[in-house]
């Protein structure tokens, strides 16, 4: 049986915020007196030379398509995954949705930045679906898929793995990074697992500002 | 617990009093801080997350997890290798006497398959573990958005840095923990 030693809420939730005051305070002290952490978080990865990519067509919801064009002129984060998943992708989409809400601070990113969740299992995920599922995480966000061998031709272009269980209610293996697109539709950059919406939001400015746009 | 830390443990103490811990006096099973990740509406599937402290001096074996909220529920883990993410079904968790399991995102899960309705942050889903023992043990887990609020502030205590350091060495063959 469930015991929570406490017959009044309003009393309850006064000492649950005062204790979480007192052990914000506590712990405060305890990271400044043990330093920063070590670098434990996910390592973004430049291409030597950005790779363009090959034509490729899949679905989004409302009969619109994502290929070549819809990525032009905009930075595209990618992440492959299905919507079954109940732990990998939506801790991950969760802190995409941080990192979005991070960006949003810094002057004009949002304006030329698209996330991506590319569902690479059309069996159960449909378009509409999808759309549905990524919104949760941020409205702007794009849930796309399509036929097996355009999943698996962009998949390999952006060294993506994955890989269908059997079973009723199969699992997925998936590549767990994080793709970057830039403008020229060049496949970038990716951002290692695990991931943290701070670091995504660090890696992604710091690739934005060395990138060189084409001369006109 | 290093003896400075010592001071932690009143506080410890009063913040479990406040309602995040349940145990079972019968195995010497503690539960901390259970919680479900919200998910979209039409998600099919949802993980829970908690951790176990066995404080018997007899090893436990937790084999199954029930919810009158979901149509099946089974214990998986997610692992990350060479980049990859992948996830099997595990079906026992051994608790060592005295030892602690910590499921958390990106490693040990309880997954909830089909939802009897839709939920959202705020609900409560009792989840009822059972031991190889014969015990069980029920729990409510909120649903939330994610790892935040008092769980936060619970990782930021020398506590949560023992416990961690103890589940690390347990599962150290599939060491995937941010």
């Amino acid at each position: 049986m469930p015991d929570t030693h406490a017959p009044n809420p309003w009393l309850k939730r006064t000492a649950v915020a005062l204790l979480l005051l007192v052990l914000g305070i506590v712990a405060g002290a305890l990271v400044s007196r043990t330093g920063p952490p070590t670098a434990t978080s996910g390592a973004a990865a430049r291409l030597v030379e950005p790779r363009p990519l090959a034509p490729f067509r899949l679905s989004v919801d409302g009969g619109r398509l994502l290929d070549n064009d819809t990525l032009r002129g905009k930075w595209s984060l990618l992440f492959f995954g299905y919507a079954h998943c109940p732990d990998v992708c939506p801790a991950t989409l969760a802190e995409l949705a941080r990192a979005y809400e991070l960006l949003a601070q810094d002057p004009d990113v949002l304006d030329d930045t698209q996330v991506i969740f590319v569902s690479v299992d059309p069996a159960r995920d449909t378009p509409q679906t999808l759309a549905a599922y990524t919104g949760f995480f941020n409205p702007a966000f794009i849930g796309a898929t399509g036929e097996a061998t355009q999943l698996a031709a962009l998949a390999r272009q952006l060294d993506v793995q994955f890989r269908l269980g059997s079973g009723e209610a199969y699992a997925v293996d998936h590549s767990s990074a994080i793709l970057l697109i830039d403008p020229q539709v060049r496949y970038h950059a990716r951002i290692k697992a695990p991931h943290h919406a701070q670091d995504i939001r660090r890696q992604f400015l710091e690739i934005r500002r060395q990138y060189q746009p084409p001369s006109p | 617990m290093k003896p400075s830390h010592a001071f932690l443990i009143p506080l410890l103490a009063l913040l479990l009093l406040a309602g995040n811990a349940w145990a079972s006096p019968a195995n010497g099973i503690e539960v901390h801080a259970p919680w479900v990740r919200e998910a979209p509406p039409t998600a099919r599937v949802l993980a829970a997350y908690l951790e176990l402290h066995n404080h018997g001096d007899e090893a436990r074996t937790l084999v199954a997890v029930e919810s009158p909220a979901f149509k099946r529920v089974e214990l998986h883990r997610s692992e990350e290798k060479d980049g990859m993410a992948s996830m099997a079904r595990v079906t026992k968790i051994m608790i060592p006497a005295h030892g602690k399991v910590g499921f958390e995102p990106g490693s040990l899960h309880i997954m909830l398959i089909d939802p009897a309705a839709p939920l959202k942050s705020g609900d409560e889903v009792a989840l009822t573990l059972r031991f190889a023992d014969g015990s069980s043990l029920t729990v409510s887990a909120g649903v939330r958005r994610s790892v935040a609020g008092a769980m936060e502030h619970r990782h930021g205590t020398g506590h949560s840095m023992e416990m961690r350091q103890e589940s690390h060495g347990e599962m150290k063959k599939h060491g995937h923990e941010h």
